[in-house]
């Protein structure tokens, strides 16, 4: 391989935004976030352990990697020990099940105890089958056995599952087994729970990501929400992450349950100084030779629009651009095309009534989420809502200049 | 989404990139789909660097994912995904921490009405794609004589290498990794050589 392949790979690789955030966080690459609340989530937990917490952001914000370093600072307590859980790797989060966070949770209690017993201990054996069963879907299974005589005219199966093979001469029965009540969830997990306490003394917190990725915000309230409300009857707390759209549409429901919520927004980089900042100290970080030209960074940064994965993905498009082109350098016309590259990934699909609603966010500077569209809008990242200093909706930069072109077509006909 | 000028440019795209999670989208004429791929199973490996699996999405998004889950290869190739309807897609984005692998990513190729549907229902799949939306047009495949020659000249110029010099390289399993050897290959006509470099 030849040097410049390997340092054109070196540099995309010290922008990489869709790996695991902890890579980024070992590689020295992290800089701390301004006005995060993850700092305040921290010292509230640390305060009541039992508590729940929620964190919303847009898709691209950085909410894994805030709840990566939560943990970090919590287990660095003594009286506390954090456990992170992406849900969406051990059970199916497209159809999440009432009881799938318990049993999460139970697992996870379960692994603990393992640990403390050296191996896997035998009493726990057919809880962890019940939780992981509720993971698995939950669902009734029939099983019909057949047992075939001597004189049956099929050779002899011993037992065979529902749809096996009908003979007048063999007797078969049927087991069903029923889904898991959440009354059973609950007694095992409490079961799970006094085992610990007897073992370990230190206050159990889970932070559980990718609830952000539900296919309806009830689910997050009526399924999510509701198993770590239970689970804190248990002495334990959680911090959950879920959809920048959720604390609009179940505003009145979350309130009524757990009170405040965080949220964790976009960086606005026209009006936050402390943004700009912080985005040269990224470059600092990830590029310290300067090989993206300050011109270059500008505009990449303010084309972001604050969205630090947006930011990850056209720097590494601008230099893959470089690498292309032959260039040794990263320079302004390669931003440009990663600007280009990206704007018409977002534009593609957009309706004329999309267009319409970010058309007038733009030129009315207002913007109140209500319809359906409206929230897709929000989730996709075509608007972004920032909080600091001041709370204000914007059309993503990126397409800022084909709406100006739409709306001048427009007035002039 | 960037125009490609080839197959070849993507191929190029791929080797370009460093190991990690990272995914990337080829949006096709659907009738062409199956002989891109076709084409790509035979030359991606030498261009990603390892080992690359080809997977079929025809029985839905958690059937794929789960195929993703048990595959063994570093770089994956999924298709076939052009009648998932909305709830599809929705499942595929609820999923997408499945696609980390810790290994390199992949590459989807799908169609444009495919496109629009994953752009509409999988919000946080595409915000892992980014800008790596490439499209295919049908005829871009084919370049001119003079076109190759163009890009032959080139490649002849920054590496101080003849056509014979990097042919006879191939032959002896002797050619650099560099993505721009592959294509250069392929320009001649020679792509029956990448097989020999795995």
């Amino acid at each position: 391989m030849s040097d410049r392949l390997k340092f054109f790979r070196g540099l995309m690789s010290a922008f990489e935004g869709t790996s695991n955030p902890q890579r980024a966080v070992e590689r020295g690459f992290y800089v701390n976030l301004p006005n995060s609340p993850i700092e305040e989530i921290t010292g509230r937990v640390a305060l009541r352990p039992s508590s729940v917490h929620l964190l919303f952001g847009g898709i691209g914000s950085g909410k894994t990697t805030q709840l990566l370093l939560t943990q970090q600072a919590l287990n660095e307590l003594e009286d506390i020990k954090a456990i992170y859980v992406d849900v969406s790797l051990v059970t199916d989060i497209s159809d999440l099940q009432s009881g799938a966070l318990i049993a999460i949770a139970g697992i996870e209690l379960i692994k603990i105890l393992d640990e403390y017993h050296g191996g896997a201990a035998a009493d726990t054996d057919n809880i962890r089958k019940m939780f992981e069963k509720v993971l698995d879907g939950n669902n009734e299974t029939v099983t019909r056995y057949i047992h075939t005589s001597p004189q049956s005219r099929f050779p002899t199966i011993g037992s065979v599952q529902l749809g096996g093979i009908q003979d007048p001469a063999t007797q078969g029965f049927t087991t069903t087994q029923k889904r898991e009540s959440r009354v059973s969830i609950l007694q095992a997990f409490d079961k799970i729970n006094r085992s610990i306490k007897e073992k370990i003394t230190e206050k159990i917190i889970f932070l559980f990501d990718s609830l952000d990725r539900l296919k309806e915000p009830k689910i997050f309230v009526n399924s999510a929400l509701d198993d770590v409300i239970e689970i804190r009857k248990y002495e334990i707390g959680s911090i959950l992450v879920g959809s920048i759209v959720t604390p609009y549409t179940e505003r009145v429901s979350i309130a009524e349950i757990v009170g405040k919520f965080d949220f964790l927004p976009y960086l606005d980089v026209l009006e936050n100084t402390e943004v700009l900042h912080f985005f040269t100290e990224i470059f600092k970080a990830r590029d310290p030779e300067s090989f993206i030209a300050s011109e270059a960074r500008e505009l990449l940064i303010f084309n972001s629009g604050g969205v630090l994965r947006d930011l990850m993905s056209l720097c590494q498009t601008a230099i893959e651009e470089a690498y292309m082109d032959g260039s040794e350098m990263i320079t302004e016309q390669h931003a440009k095309q990663a600007i280009l590259a990206i704007k018409r990934s977002k534009i593609i699909g957009l309706t004329d009534s999309s267009i319409e609603i970010l058309s007038e966010v733009m030129t009315e500077n207002s913007f109140s989420p209500r319809t359906a569209e409206d929230f897709d809008l929000l989730l996709t990242g075509h608007i972004l809502e920032y909080r600091y200093p001041r709370r204000r909706f914007v059309v993503h930069p990126i397409l800022v200049p084909i709406l100006e072109k739409m709306v001048a077509g427009v007035a002039y006909g | 989404m960037d125009k490609l000028a080839s197959v070849d440019e993507l191929l190029q795209r791929i080797g370009s990139r460093p190991d990690g999670n990272i995914w990337m989208l080829l949006v096709a004429n659907i009738d062409d789909i199956e002989s891109i791929v076709r084409d790509l199973q035979d030359t991606i490996e030498i261009f990603s660097e390892c080992d690359t699996g080809n997977i079929s999405g025809e029985d839905g998004a958690r059937d794929l994912i789960n195929q993703i889950s048990k595959a063994l290869e570093e770089y994956l190739l999924l298709w076939k995904l052009d009648d998932w309807d909305n709830n599809e897609w929705k499942i595929f984005d609820a999923l997408r921490s499945r696609l980390d692998k810790e290994k390199k990513g992949g590459l989807l190729v799908i169609s444009e009405q495919a496109n629009s549907l994953m752009i509409h229902n999988a919000p946080n799949f595409v915000s892992w794609l980014g800008a790596r939306i490439y499209y295919l047009q049908k005829d871009a495949e084919i370049l001119s004589e003079e076109e190759c020659d163009r890009r032959l000249a080139t490649l002849q110029e920054w590496t101080g290498k003849t056509n014979e010099d990097v042919i006879a390289l191939a032959e002896n399993r002797q050619l650099p990794t560099d993505p721009e050897y592959g294509e250069w290959l392929i320009l001649l006509n020679r792509g029956d050589l990448l097989e020999r470099q795995k």
